[in-house]
């Protein structure tokens, strides 16, 4: 079952990450939930916050002075939670689902990231890199091979790095070969 | 019932050492004015404010900040120093998540709907491990849910 599956530890360990503060550079993600429904799309996991820090004195007077007071959210599906299997169609959905909980719940961005089991396919590679609408940053990973996709605008580069995506799927293709 | 609980050794420190300090300095004022200040025992008998120190806040630790999380299959409680701050039934939730409270410590939050109302299990002062918990609440809470008998089916039946 996809319980155990590498997708899904390879979700628990990003999880893990960003509960430890992975992604406070660009936002303090805050609520993590596991399988969020938004419509006819099931998110394995549905992360909430804002882009202004918690702290203590001089860091949160400075989130409070310096940064904008954004709501974001963070969503992951595992390849192995979407039945039959991950198509374009199916991803497209999801797009379509985030961008309508955007809107709902009055996000300024998101972030939209699926884990597959098998090399990421040519038609994901070739949706995900031409996506550019900037509000939703896109990115596909392969538990696989370790291959990471992003879209091309700001908050899809920001995946890579600021969520650490690039260096956790290193970590998870080197375990896999040992 | 399952237990999870954990010393929390920051509070512990901070109860016990004022005591630890005032053992120490009573200790010094008895030996110097016995005449034992030059004693080379001194530092043996001074290591002994340690224990009763430490002795003295674990029982005012455990008298007002120790939280314990009791938890079956049917219902949960949280208990500060002794007291019942939250008995209920896990059948009452919806929802569970890990919210991260605001010195960024992971705690799970259970929702009665979904937005809605909520209630806060303070798991990071206890020995759970953050998902792990999760993923097992939300197991209870989502059984819970299928189990529970619909009441216009009982009514047809």
């Amino acid at each position: 079952m996809a319980k155990n599956s590498k997708t899904s530890e390879t979700l628990q360990l990003l999880e893990r990450g960003l509960i430890a503060g992975r992604a406070k550079w660009v936002a303090d993600l805050s609520e993590f939930f596991k399988n969020w429904r938004i419509r006819e799309t099931t998110f394995d996991l549905y992360a909430r916050g804002g882009t202004r820090n918690r702290g203590f004195l001089m860091s949160r007077f400075f989130a409070w002075s310096a940064l904008p007071d954004y709501n974001v959210a963070l969503f992951c599906i595992c390849s192995d939670s979407v039945h039959p299997s991950l198509t374009s169609e199916r991803l497209r959905k999801a797009i379509d689902d985030v961008i309508y909980h955007l809107q709902q719940a009055e996000l300024k961005w998101a972030w939209l990231i699926v884990f597959v089991n098998s090399p990421v396919p040519a038609w994901a590679v070739s949706l995900v890199s031409r996506y550019d609408r900037q509000e939703l940053g896109l990115s596909l990973a392969s538990t696989t091979t370790g291959q990471v996709v992003v879209s091309a605008n700001q908050i899809g580069r920001s995946i890579r790095k600021q969520l650490g995506l690039n260096k956790l799927m290193v970590k998870v293709a080197i375990d896999k070969v040992n | 019932m399952t237990k999870l609980t954990r010393t929390q050794l920051s509070v512990l420190a901070s109860y016990s050492s004022p005591f630890v300090l005032i053992i120490a300095l009573s200790i010094n004022i008895i030996l110097a004015n016995a005449g034992l200040g030059a004693t080379p025992f001194k530092l043996i008998l001074l290591s002994a404010s340690f224990p009763i120190g430490f002795g003295i806040g674990k029982i005012i630790y455990m008298k007002r900040s120790n939280v314990e999380i009791t938890f079956d299959d049917k219902s949960f409680q949280v208990l500060k120093g002794g007291k019942v701050l939250v008995h209920d039934d896990w059948r009452n939730y919806r929802l569970v998540s890990i919210h991260l409270d605001k010195y960024a410590r992971p705690d799970l939050r259970l929702y009665k709907t979904r937005d809605g109302s909520f209630q806060d299990l303070p798991i990071s002062r206890t020995n759970a491990q953050p998902q792990e918990f999760r993923d097992y609440v939300q197991t209870l809470i989502e059984t819970k849910r299928t189990t529970e008998p619909n009441p216009q089916v009982v009514e047809a039946c």
